[in-house]
């Protein structure tokens, strides 16, 4: 029996090994069915409190379940690199504007940074970066390299403030990483309401307070794009027309007074403005001079408006900014009020440094109450003292929450925002304005969600195939080689508790496909016994003697049993470096099984075959 | 129990009609992948798959006059059992919109059959396109492994002969995914990620059957120094018969357990598995092995093996 002291003691150290890997598991398995068992909180509180630290050290080092088994999202986050970029440049023109959009093109099939592939855009057309960025006298390649510490930078702070959200939001053990630069990924198990979660990553979370301008400058303003887009549309007519009797016909009609012209004839001549109530442009309040869009013109207006060439004819600190909520019309339409804005920020959300959810003084309304600090609070003292009976809305990643009326000059650094639909849209805003504006737009670019009774039934549907796949192989081994079979499937066992324990000793998470991975290893962890099994078989076929039969099957066998697990083991190697998440569960317990079948199916069967024969059992080692 | 007591088949006779047998099954296959193209799941093309569950049996015809009505256009198909459906739409928009409108109208138009929105996955355009190159690296890189090491063991004639024949097995697998996609309700045979991990298994599997007789050549080589390579190659693929189709055999129940056990999302990558193993088996008796004899042939000389 040589080296077999030395095979005992693996065994033992390995079993004692998953027994520790495994017990925080079987310990917080316990915990919650007694949580469960309590009738009163109180109990279940009190129970908690008095056990608060091992629970907790049990949560943590279970075998953790991934998101298709317990529910949750996984979210990933782009953040629009581009977007930040634009911002940092010193005057935007329709060439940079150009370049931004073939740039964005290009982003979406290569997987280049961002500001590499920025100045190959540059390149193309021959300009040089510094004309936008940073210093004039900057190479293109200093150009390059201070953009990519921007990106860089940019992604770190946003994944830190992401970060904060989700704590804020209160899910537990949330997972959040960059991936290749420019993504964010975002794991938050047992998260039910989806829709929150998208608002609460997704809002970039600017605030800023901006002054609302005059009606008439912004009908004036409103007048002059609508002239413009009218007389671009003639045009068109005419070119399409291309006679000149068609080219006279348009002139003269233009030349009419408005009352004699034809619904239709007037739309073609106000692109901007709506005509009736049921249109799709403007609509102005003939009395106080507001303007509304309703919810299906909304995005065409706003498009419109957000055209170079008609912001080209719009004043510089212009600009036109949707309600964030609708109110209905008579009709049952939802009306949304555009406020004609001044372009630049009196103030912006960083000077915020506390914000509280709560209730409107009468109690019915939630809103955010927000608080300044210093440099805030002097400014905000200004912009309210000169600003008094004048409107400053309060914007929220480019749409108006509120736009009060200054009744008095604000000395100590506190606003509201109102305008809110539930009291739970007030607690996201707090945790948003909390944790500070996003350096740039994200958006979701990849999102896997699952509902938690989905998970409960793929644990289900996952137990259920690894017992049975468990069953008919041990079955067969047993049917086919007797003994043996049995030996081969006593090792078996302690191949399913390995990988278990080890994917909880290394913090892996078990998902659906990796229970498949589990069931897989089963079949194919008997194989190196088999081979073993067959060579003692042919062995013994030549007349050898059982005890020589087996050391010579056990030899000859592991050169075969070593090849076919590195190649396997390497495929899954490979799997896990390159796929993402529940590919590399499958390939983790894959891995991890392939290495522990051959220590079980090698080792653990040796020791019991040895051990059988020194006990003189020969007659019932039977191979079959 | 014993199958097959001392087997003496004319594998290496018979290796001509495999290999016709194979290229015609390979060729099939390429032609229906030229011709028909995948079913591409989400994971490579982009898109937003939603499952959802109904309270009680629904008929798909309702749901999708309902769905279309409403301007999501894509894909509807019942999944796995008749009370739970499977929208598959390239919508671009916010999915706070996509999932607000379908639970509305699924109210609306279904008042007494709750549902409850399973799962949701996109996958943006973006991310497909990483995807897609991270499979094949994947695909790619194992390949180059196996060769590497298999030539080091035993010698590039067998590396090369074990990967043609992975080449091969995962090719049958990914032609009957081409001419079979899209064509069972309960196993759509999309290719996806799970697909990949499926195919890497197969790479997996396949040469580790492969290695098991290529041991046993080896030896059998060193051993027997005055004997045609032929009868070496014939009795080794005879040695290792009841050990290549027991393992097949183990492996293949375990598969079939995944297959009627672990639900939907697992089925189309069990079937492909399954039937990876039954190819990758023959393709180990039939296709490596023999190559290495014909390629031994051909150059003369004798072999030099490592290990």
């Amino acid at each position: 029996m040589k080296n077999n002291g030395f095979r005992i003691g693996l065994t033992i150290a390995f079993i004692l090994l998953s027994g520790w890997f495994l017990y925080p598991t079987v310990q917080d398995y316990f915990y919650n069915k007694k949580l469960r068992e309590f009738t009163s909180p109180e109990d279940s509180l009190a129970f908690v409190k008095e056990n608060r630290k091992s629970i907790e050290a049990a949560q943590e080092k279970r075998l953790k379940l991934g998101l298709d088994l317990q529910g949750g999202m996984h979210v990933v986050l782009e953040v629009d690199v581009l977007e930040l970029l634009e911002l940092k440049a010193r005057n935007r023109d329709m060439v940079f504007d150009s370049i931004i959009a073939a740039t964005r093109a290009a982003a979406e099939a290569s997987n280049e940074k961002i500001p590499v592939l920025i100045a190959q855009e540059f390149k193309k057309r021959g300009i040089r970066l510094s004309r936008y960025f940073y210093d004039l006298r900057d190479s293109d390649d200093e150009v390059i390299e201070k953009l990519n510490r921007e990106v860089e930078d940019a992604v770190n702070r946003a994944k830190e403030i992401i970060r904060n959200r989700v704590d804020q939001f209160g899910v537990a053990e949330p997972t959040i990483l960059i991936k290749g630069g420019r993504r964010i990924i975002v794991e938050l198990p047992g998260v039910s309401d989806k829709e929150r979660v998208r608002k609460l990553l997704k809002g970039t979370a600017k605030l800023e307070f901006k002054l609302v301008r005059d009606p008439e400058i912004a009908i004036k303003a409103l007048s002059e794009a609508n002239k413009y887009l009218a007389r671009l549309n003639r045009q068109n007519d005419t070119t399409l027309a291309k006679d000149s009797v068609a080219m006279a016909k348009a002139d003269s009609l233009a030349a009419l007074p408005d009352s004699l012209k034809s619904q239709e004839q007037l739309k073609k001549e106000n692109p901007l403005f709506a005509v009736t109530d049921t249109d799709d442009g403007i609509i102005i309040d003939p009395r106080s001079g507001a303007l509304f869009v309703t919810e299906t013109a909304k995005p065409k207006v706003l498009a419109l408006l957000n055209r170079s060439d008609v912001r080209e004819r719009i004043p510089g600190d212009l600009e036109f900014l949707p309600d964030a909520r609708p109110f209905q019309n008579e009709a049952g339409e939802n009306v949304y009020r555009l406020y004609p804005v001044k372009r630049e920020a009196e103030l912006e959300g960083g000077v915020i440094v506390d914000a509280r959810a709560t209730f409107s003084i009468d109690g019915s309304r939630p809103e955010v109450t927000m608080k300044m600090n210093d440099a805030g609070t002097r400014t905000w003292a200004r912009v309210t003292g000169a600003n008094i009976d004048k409107q400053i809305a309060i914007v929220l990643d480019g749409v108006v929450f509120s736009a009060p009326v200054v009744k008095s000059k604000i000395p100590n650094g506190s606003s509201v925002i109102n305008g809110l639909a539930s009291a739970e849209e007030a607690r996201d805003l707090e945790i948003v304005l909390k944790a500070g504006a996003l350096p740039a737009p994200v958006r979701i670019v990849e999102e896997r969600t699952v509902g938690a009774s989905l998970g409960e039934d793929s644990i289900r549907a996952g137990l259920y195939s690894v017992i049975a796949g468990f069953f008919v192989v041990a079955l067969f081994m047993i049917l086919y080689y007797r003994a043996a079979g049995f030996i081969a499937d006593f090792a078996l066992v302690f191949n399913v508790l390995f990988v278990i324990a080890f994917l909880a000793g290394f913090s892996a998470t078990l998902t659906l496909p990796g229970i498949a991975g589990l069931v897989l290893t089963i079949g194919m962890a008997v194989d190196a016994n088999v081979l073993i099994f067959e060579r003692v078989r042919e062995e013994s076929a030549k007349g050898k003697l059982l005890k020589l039969a087996i050391e010579i099957g056990y030899d000859k066998a592991f050169s075969a049993i070593l090849d076919s697990h590195v190649t396997t083991f390497g495929a899954a190697a490979l799997l896990y470096a390159f796929g993402i998440g529940p590919i590399q569960g499958f390939a983790v317990t894959l891995m991890i099984g392939i290495a522990a079948s051959l220590f079980t199916a090698v080792v653990i069967t040796k020791i019991s075959f040895d051990w059988m024969l020194e006990r003189n059992k020969v007659s019932a080692v039977s191979f079959g | 129990m014993r199958f097959l007591e001392r087997p003496n088949f004319d594998f290496i006779g018979k290796r001509k009609v495999a290999y016709y047998a194979s290229l015609t099954a390979i060729i099939i296959g390429l032609a229906s992948i030229i011709v028909r193209g995948f079913e591409l799941g989400i994971d490579f093309k982009g898109g937003t798959e939603v499952v959802i569950g109904f309270a009680n049996p629904v008929e798909i015809g309702k749901i999708r006059a309902t769905v279309f009505s409403e301007g999501i256009g894509g894909q509807i198909k019942e999944y796995g059992s008749p009370r739970e459906i499977i929208l598959t739409t390239d919508f671009k928009g916010d999915l706070n919109e996509l999932q607000s409108t379908l639970s509305r109208i699924l109210r609306r138009d279904f008042k007494d059959n709750p549902h409850e929105i399973l799962r949701i996955d996109s996958v943006g355009p973006s991310i497909a396109d990483d995807l897609r190159s991270a499979a094949i690296n994947a695909i790619l890189g194992a390949l180059a492994m196996i060769l590497i090491y298999v030539g080091i063991r035993f010698e590039f004639k067998f590396a090369a002969a074990g990967v043609i024949a992975i080449f091969h097995d995962v090719l049958i697998v990914a032609g009957l995914f081409s001419l079979l996609g899209g064509l069972f309700n309960a196993m759509p045979l999309e290719v996806d990620q799970s697909t990949i991990a499926a195919f890497l298994t197969i790479v997996g599997y396949s040469i580790t059957d492969t290695v098991v007789v290529y041991d046993r050549i080896r030896e059998n080589i060193k051993i027997r120094r005055n004997e045609p390579y032929e009868k070496i190659f014939n009795d080794s693929l005879n040695e290792t018969l009841s050990r290549t189709i027991i393992t097949s055999t183990t492996t293949l129940l375990t598969v079939v357990m995944l297959f009627i056990f672990a639900g939907p999302t697992i089925r189309g990558f069990a079937f492909a598995i399954g039937v990876g193993i039954l190819i990758g088996t023959y393709s180990s008796v039939f296709i490596a092995a023999p190559l290495v004899l014909d390629w031994q042939l051909r150059t003369g000389g004798k072999l030099k093996l490592r290990g």
